[in-house]
């Protein structure tokens, strides 16, 4: 209770500062204030996105392409991070199409994307799908040929069948890294919604603070940027909170 | 004879030294540079041909030109001092102002004119019969940067012709990519502007549907080049001396559009194949701001519920340009 205690003081203090630094350099015209307004002036303002719930639409919005694009990563990520890892015919031949495509930005996809699938949620979608993809598959991957041999001889000696063997042993084995390896997705998902908003919308969080942006009200663009990064905080919260529930035996 | 060289020679080397420091003074002084950014179009045409023929250097600048998107996607970075001047359009200019980023136009640009021949328009494909902005809802037209001139234009166009803006979708795509995206169906119509505009009907698959420019605002003033209020005060003979050099090359080029040099320069700033070049239409630009047009667009963007209220335009117009 008391490191908890602690960790909340300290995050608030950091908090703290970080705000009353940003307030002089605004005030101080350390940084351009039209720019950069200090705190003060963006709180109000976003104060009256919040209470009007406002912010509901584009954010429910943005995190419905997110988890869609998510859990089709997710899953198919996992998929064929078990075949790969499980077969070595399999690893022998996807193995170089992954590296090659796993290197590749996705960000610089996204225009690709839009020429062959146009605007629309299946664009965005398959953007957060393929970001997210490819960090499940490796740790799955990496997961799944990591499992100790003992505990595959000791199945394979009780007579455990292919099914039993995959949901019993090896995926829960498995489980912490591809769980880190979706944490990672979830991060790079949230990016590429963004920014195939910005890129590609009319409506989202991405497109409003773009939006925004290109009519100049600074303000209410940092506002949405707080939504942004209280709905990432949240989601990585969350996230931990169910990593804690599956994997109660993995010491972090 | 000895002694009168050696006392010679000090004075001759003072002399030789201050001619060459005069010389250094005087080449540093003749060129002040200036980062402009360009829309890369026809607008931008006068601005190269005056860095062709020696203008700016005349008035002792030197232009480093970047390419941009539009006026709303460059004026942060004016703001934000990487850019000296850009530039911009009515719209996204009085947007600023209104916002609290003081700016200042020291340039004409680009002017609507309704006798010629029109060089900007709402395309759309021939197969769809789309003609009017009733026909659009639903839809979705193609501008370069929303909450821009172009937008305002055709968000008042479709207004005009019956139709909601409200339902129409406004997509940001730039001007050199608009045909493709037309073609491919990623929109249903383009606001595009010269040379686009008619490299874009030529195989016929496309047509203008509308000139929404003159059929809003028939003599608005659409482009200019803006600095921040900060620049054009500790700066102003410098922004003056672009403002005069660009002006040579205005009536340069609207003196010899079809001139070979000129048709070269708008192939090169503009991509575009000299044969399709050679069939443009020709863009008078102006020579000076009208600040009674930009009233009128004013009054367009409160109809529109952009701007809250009027912006007081002597203050953020060079009273030079406009003479």
């Amino acid at each position: 209770m008391r490191s908890w205690t602690i960790r909340v003081l300290t995050s608030v203090i950091s908090f703290t500062v970080i705000f009353a630094v940003w307030q002089c350099a605004s005030t101080l015209r350390w940084v351009n204030p039209v720019l950069l307004p200090p705190p003060s002036a963006i709180a109000p303002v976003a104060a009256a996105l919040l209470v009007t719930g406002e912010f509901w639409g584009p954010l429910v919005q943005t995190l419905w392409l997110l988890a869609v694009g998510y859990a089709v990563a997710c899953v198919s990520g996992v998929l064929v991070g078990l075949l790969v890892g499980r077969s070595e015919r399999a690893y022998c031949l996807l193995e170089p199409l992954i590296e090659a495509i796993r290197p590749l930005p996705k960000p610089a996809l996204v225009p690709i994307f839009f020429l062959f699938l146009g605007p629309g949620s299946a664009m965005k979608i398959t953007m957060v799908s393929l970001a997210a993809f490819f960090p499940v598959l490796i740790n799955t991957m990496q997961g799944v040929r990591g499992v100790d041999r003992v505990l595959l001889d000791t199945a394979r000696t009780l007579g455990l069948s292919s099914f039993s063997l995959t949901s019993k042993i090896i995926l829960p084995a498995a489980l912490p890294l591809i769980l880190s390896g979706m944490r990672v997705s979830l991060g790079l998902g949230l990016v590429l919604v963004i920014l195939a908003e910005m890129l590609e919308a009319d409506s989202g969080v991405g497109f409003q603070i773009l939006d925004l942006q290109r009519s100049f009200q600074v303000k209410e663009m940092y506002s949405w940027i707080f939504v942004l990064a209280v709905a990432g905080v949240s989601l990585n919260s969350a996230f931990e909170w169910v990593e804690k529930r599956l994997t109660p035996w993995h010491s972090r | 004879m000895k002694c009168y060289a050696r006392a010679l020679s000090p004075g001759l080397r003072m002399m030789a030294g201050m001619a060459i420091g005069a010389w250094f003074c005087a080449h540093a002084a003749a060129q002040t540079p200036l980062r402009v950014t360009y829309l890369p179009t026809l607008d931008a045409v006068p601005m190269f041909m005056a860095m062709e023929k020696g203008y700016f250097k005349e008035e002792g600048v030197v232009v480093q030109a970047t390419p941009s998107q539009g006026g709303a996607a460059a004026i942060p970075g004016l703001m934000g001092g990487a850019y000296d001047i850009t530039f911009s359009n009515v719209v996204s200019t009085l947007l600023a102002q209104q916002q609290g980023f003081k700016l200042r136009v020291i340039a004409a640009g680009t002017k609507n004119d309704p006798s010629a021949k029109p060089v900007t328009g709402l395309l759309t494909r021939k197969a769809d019969g789309i003609k009017s902005g009733k026909d659009f809802e639903g839809k979705s037209i193609a501008v370069n940067t929303r909450n821009g001139v172009i937008w305002l234009f055709a968000r008042s166009w479709v207004k005009k012709t019956g139709g909601d803006p409200s339902k129409v979708m406004f997509k940001e795509v730039p001007f050199p990519q608009m045909g493709d995206a037309l073609r491919n169906k990623q929109v249903d119509g383009i606001f595009t502007i010269s040379p686009f505009a008619d490299s874009a009907t030529k195989e016929g698959d496309v047509v203008r549907a509308a000139d929404p420019y003159t059929e809003v605002q028939p003599t608005a003033d659409i482009g200019h080049f803006v600095t921040t209020e900060d620049f054009f005060q500790k700066n102003q003979e410098a922004t003056r001396k672009f403002g005069r050099a660009l002006r040579k090359g205005v009536q340069y080029v609207n003196a010899n559009f079809k001139a070979p040099e000129t048709q070269l320069l708008i192939s090169t700033v503009t991509k575009l194949t000299p044969e399709i070049v050679a069939t443009l239409p020709q863009m008078v630009m102006p020579e000076r701001v009208y600040p009674e047009e930009y009233a009128k667009t004013m009054a367009l963007m409160v109809d529109a519920g952009l701007l809250r209220s009027g912006v007081d335009l002597s203050s953020m117009i060079d009273p030079a340009q406009t003479k």
